[in-house]
């Protein structure tokens, strides 16, 4: 006769096929198992005294140890590199100006060297060597063209008429 | 092996033959599920060969191993309670709410509502209600298991009977 405490699986549980045939062998399966998880001498070794003074190096550890603030977490850092980005974009927009004309000598109108020539005694600051020099090493001279107009200013000039009267001719 | 060892397996290995069954239904029950089930049964049996040798016989052996299987299910329970992050009665509730997609399951709506109402009595009134109902236990058996006095069993085991009456028919 099917004893009452059989009669669960009457009521709905059910177990695996053959459950209960495979059982014992699964059982020893774990059983060896389960032996060698404790089996104590698993090779594992350790300094002596190692559990008695973790606790205190780890103390010692947190003493000393001071927390490094990465820059990216903290936001004042994070203020200073913006604004420093943003004074050198300033900066660069400042110095960099597409609009401004690019002087070169080639540029400036023969006209306007003899006027600032003769606006300024140039000797005064230069010696004849050092005109000599810059009239042999550069093309700013060869640049200026000697038109009847620019000759004859030169003739009406005073001071040429001065040195003229100094050297009469005879 | 020594003699002696062999000796022991050998019981060890009719014990299990003997009671693997009887004892997997007990567990069942408690645990709802067969692979907990398993799991139970098999600490269970692991428990009863390391303490086999200390078997004094001052209890009947059936007795000890149904003592140390309820000891082990009631811990699995309260370690799969506190996995869960939920109370015992929101255990009970959930260990019958997962029947209907338990493979190992195929009862109609009438065997979940029974199953329903084991689970929603309290934990000492269960376990008297599955030993006294389903294995047919002497109340003095049970007491030994339980170590409750048989007065308090009979009077848990009478209130079982009443909630799991009740609620069967107000549900």
């Amino acid at each position: 006769m099917k004893k009452k405490w059989q009669s669960y699986s009457d009521n709905g549980f059910k177990v695996p096929d053959a459950y209960f045939d495979t059982f014992a062998s699964h059982l020893k399966d774990r059983q060896q198992l389960q032996a060698l998880n404790g089996s104590k001498n698993e090779g594992f070794q350790i300094p002596s005294d190692y559990f008695k003074t973790i606790e205190l190096r780890i103390k010692e550890h947190t003493k000393t140890s001071k927390v490094i603030t990465l820059w990216w977490s903290d936001p004042r850092a994070i203020t200073a590199s913006l604004t420093a980005i943003a004074a050198v974009l300033v900066l660069l927009l400042l110095l960099w100006n597409p609009t401004t004309p690019q002087t070169n000598f080639e540029s400036i109108s023969s006209t306007s060297l003899n006027d600032y020539f003769e606006e300024r005694d140039i000797q005064e600051f230069l010696t004849y060597e050092e005109l000599a020099k810059i009239e042999e090493n550069t093309s700013i001279f060869e640049s200026i063209s000697l038109t009847d107009e620019v000759i004859f200013d030169m003739i009406d000039n005073q001071v040429l008429n001065d040195d003229l009267e100094q050297f009469p001719v005879k | 092996m020594s003699s002696k060892k062999t000796l022991l397996q050998e019981q060890f290995d009719a014990l299990v033959n003997d009671y693997k069954e009887r004892l997997y239904w007990h567990i069942r029950r408690m645990v709802i599920s067969h692979d907990d089930a398993d799991d139970v049964l098999q600490n269970t049996f692991i428990k009863v060969f390391k303490n086999l040798e200390n078997f004094k016989g001052e209890s009947k052996l059936y007795t000890w191993l149904y003592r140390i299987a309820t000891n082990e299910s009631l811990t699995f329970l309260k370690k799969k309670a506190r996995r869960l992050h939920i109370n015992d009665e929101q255990l009970q509730q959930h260990l019958t709410s997962n029947l209907k997609s338990d493979p190992y399951f195929d009862g109609d709506a009438l065997q979940i509502k029974l199953q329903n109402a084991i689970n929603s009595l309290p934990q000492r009134q269960k376990q008297v209600f599955l030993l006294k109902y389903y294995d047919e236990m002497p109340y003095s058996e049970i007491s030994a298991i339980l170590e409750t006095s048989e007065g308090s069993l009979k009077a848990s085991y009478h209130h079982a009977v009443k909630k799991i009456t009740k609620y069967v028919t107000e549900n």
